[in-house]
């Protein structure tokens, strides 16, 4: 019992540790050894007690190096106290850090394995396709607690205090179950994204309180905001994401609690070494967000490899190695830069610069003052083959006072357009549907609807789903689950003619 | 991911059209169109008067009209009345320039399916024939529910 609880109490820590004593004969004596690592490997003083194949030439090269005082990883099988022979990774920190160190970790054999990227590309297409039928659920889910929340408001059911926090929280669920296929999507390089100006700083403050239940009682959140009503263009969910992988790193960086600290300031300048990266607009003044954790640093080593995808310090089946990679990905692409400074034992920070906007206060209060009546009357066709989902999309826009009329999939939604006389203003439709494709759909109505504005919902995270089937270049797209209130703020846009900066844009993403 | 058997798809390639058109180029674009989507029995008539003896002649050669309103010999309008008058229920989509209200309305009273204006893309056509077959398609789901009681 004592046993197991010693181990999960430091399972989170990727590494073993100890110090090196001398290298005397080739041999190389070690000392310090921390609980974890004697109950892997037993009370050893020389590393050629555990090292299964000492007489190979890395291993010598792994020695002359450490003689030498250079930092250097070795790669080989290692004996474990119960005989069990593993194949780890042996880190030596090099002269300059004072205390010489070894660090023992597990090593994850083929992540630069062909074969495993393959595999998990596999997955991530499997998982695609998943998330299309998952987000349809969780949009059901999402909506009919909703309904029923609104019921309570107008009065024709009552719960008590108790119950309406328990279906706020199923809400909450539902949306944190949104972003997690949001976040699918966004690896798996094919992006769907609707630009919008958002206030940052409300969105971290918003971020970090709905994210400190799930960073234990042992984590302490500090945050500074120096920078208020910081606006930067970027799409929903996406400054979220950035911060939920950031802070969730850092928990796991300190299993023993520790602080986190969350900045966001205006930065001076960008570092040179962005400069050079790319014709950055001098002029383009940028936001500074600063995630410092307290917890264990990484060696150099580590540290360059962060942002590879499928790199990962967390013990197998914790970490898939995507969060950093997902967030590098994202604020590349909302035209930022992020950089990492870290000192073992000490903590690490992550530097995150994006591009701020200026001047948009101005755009913001706009986006506030229209008026919701302004869908009131108008016509809309939602098409969806999942019922339930279509049955919440109905009742959604004829709460604004819109007429809605709906098909459940593309030939009866052709039909339905057609015995419907009075024009036609908008129109919904899924993308992937068993029968009709909703581009073919989107073309047609097109046609037969000049009148109408043609938007998509989509949940799939197929690239090849949205290529191949020609939606066209400048639709717009919705992720599902849908945001209503978006959904509502690009309708009541396209209404007043002020579509610009709302397209919805596919963006194909190779880089990330 | 779903395996969903399709219910509710039209098959395009089940449609056998009598296409009645007097101008060539125009008759052979329709075709074109028809069979880029998969129709592939078309049979062509050059004015109304052809396209009414091959109605009469060999009406279970094709299941669905598409038909210009202005021709020599014999008007779409009048094949149509024709048709309609000697009890034939063939879907017939009127191809047609006119979309005045007292056109719209005369072709209506003759028992026109659906109506089409020219010119026409390919995609507006294929979502014409779709909703006129879906339509049928519905038809025949109830008759055959209808039939069992």
């Amino acid at each position: 019992m004592l046993k197991e609880n010693k181990l999960n109490n430091t399972e989170h820590s990727p590494f073993m540790t100890c110090m090196l004593e001398s290298v005397e004969d080739d041999k190389i004596k070690i000392y310090h050894l921390t609980d974890r690592f004697i109950e892997q490997f037993g009370h050893i003083d020389d590393l050629e007690q555990i090292v299964c194949e000492p007489s190979l030439d890395n291993f010598s090269t792994f020695v002359k190096s450490i003689k030498s005082g250079n930092e250097i990883t070795y790669i080989g099988d290692v004996k474990l106290l119960n005989n069990d022979v593993e194949k780890f990774e042996i880190y030596y920190n090099g002269k300059e850090h004072g205390v010489e160190s070894l660090f023992f970790k597990k090593y994850i054999s083929n992540y630069n394995n062909d074969l495993q990227k393959s595999k998990i590309e596999a997955l991530g297409s499997l998982a695609g396709g998943i998330a299309h039928d998952f987000n349809n659920i969780l949009s059901i889910v999402e909506g009919y607690t909703n309904l029923i929340l609104e019921k309570e408001k107008k009065g024709e059911v009552s719960f008590d205090d108790t119950s309406s926090i328990y279906f706020e929280k199923i809400i909450q669920a539902a949306k944190r179950g949104g972003s997690l296929t949001r976040q699918l999507l966004a690896f798996s390089r094919q992006k769907i994204m609707l630009e919008q100006f958002e206030n940052i700083s409300d969105t971290i403050i918003e971020q970090i309180d709905f994210l400190k239940p799930l960073l234990g009682a042992l984590v302490v959140v500090d945050s500074r905001i120096d920078y208020q009503n910081c606006i930067v263009k970027t799409s929903p969910d996406v400054v979220n994401q950035i911060i939920m992988n950031l802070l969730v790193n850092a928990r796991d960086a300190m299993p023993t609690g520790g602080t986190a600290t969350v900045e966001l300031s205006k930065a001076d300048k960008l570092p040179k070494k962005f400069k050079s990266k790319s014709d950055t607009n001098l002029s383009q003044s940028y936001a500074l967000l600063k995630i410092t954790d307290t917890g264990t640093g990484m060696p150099d080593k580590v540290k360059d490899k962060i942002f590879d995808p499928f790199f990962t310090t967390k013990d197998q089946g914790k970490g898939t190695g995507l969060g950093l990679s997902t967030v590098h990905g994202l604020i590349s692409q909302l035209g930022g830069y992020i950089d990492v400074q870290s000192e073992l034992g000490k903590g690490t920070t992550f530097l995150i610069y994006l591009p701020a906007v200026e001047n948009t206060a101005a755009d913001l209060d706009t986006e506030e003052e229209i008026s919701t009546d302004c869908l009131k009357g108008k016509t809309i066709l939602i098409v969806e083959d999942e019922d339930d989902l279509r049955e919440i999309l109905v009742s959604l826009f004829q709460k604004e006072g819109m007429e809605v009329i709906s098909a459940s999939n593309g030939n009866e939604a052709l039909m339905v357009q057609d015995d419907f006389d009075n024009p036609l203003d908008f129109v919904l439709t899924d993308i992937v549907m068993p029968e009709m494709h909703g581009g073919l759909l989107g073309e047609m109505l097109g046609a037969l609807r000049p009148e109408a504005n043609i938007m998509y919902m989509s949940g799939y995270a197929g690239r090849s789903t949205i290529d191949q089937n020609e939606i066209p270049e400048e639709s717009l797209i919705f992720n599902k689950p849908l945001e209503s209130k978006k959904v509502f703020e690009v309708m009541k846009k396209i209404l007043k003619g002020e579509e610009h900066g709302e397209i919805v844009k596919i963006v194909n993403n190779h880089g990330a | 991911m779903k395996a969903k058997i399709s219910q509710h798809d039209v098959d395009l390639s089940k449609l056998k059209v009598l296409l009645v058109e007097d101008q060539p180029d125009n008759r052979a674009l329709t075709r074109n169109m028809l069979m880029e989507m998969g129709v592939t029995q078309i049979f062509e008539a050059a004015d109304g008067a052809e396209g009414l003896s091959f109605a009469e002649m060999a009406e279970d050669m094709f299941n669905f009209i598409i038909c210009d309103w202005n021709m020599p010999n014999l008007e779409g309008i009048d094949l149509l009345k024709q048709i309609r008058d000697q009890n034939g229920t063939v879907p017939f989509l009127m191809v047609t320039g006119r979309s005045d209200m007292n056109s719209v309305k005369q072709a209506l009273d003759a028992g026109v399916t659906a109506y089409i204006k020219k010119p026409f893309s390919p995609v507006e056509l294929q979502a014409k024939l779709r909703i006129v077959m879906y339509r049928k398609m519905l038809e025949a789901q109830q008759n055959a529910i209808k039939n069992l009681f």
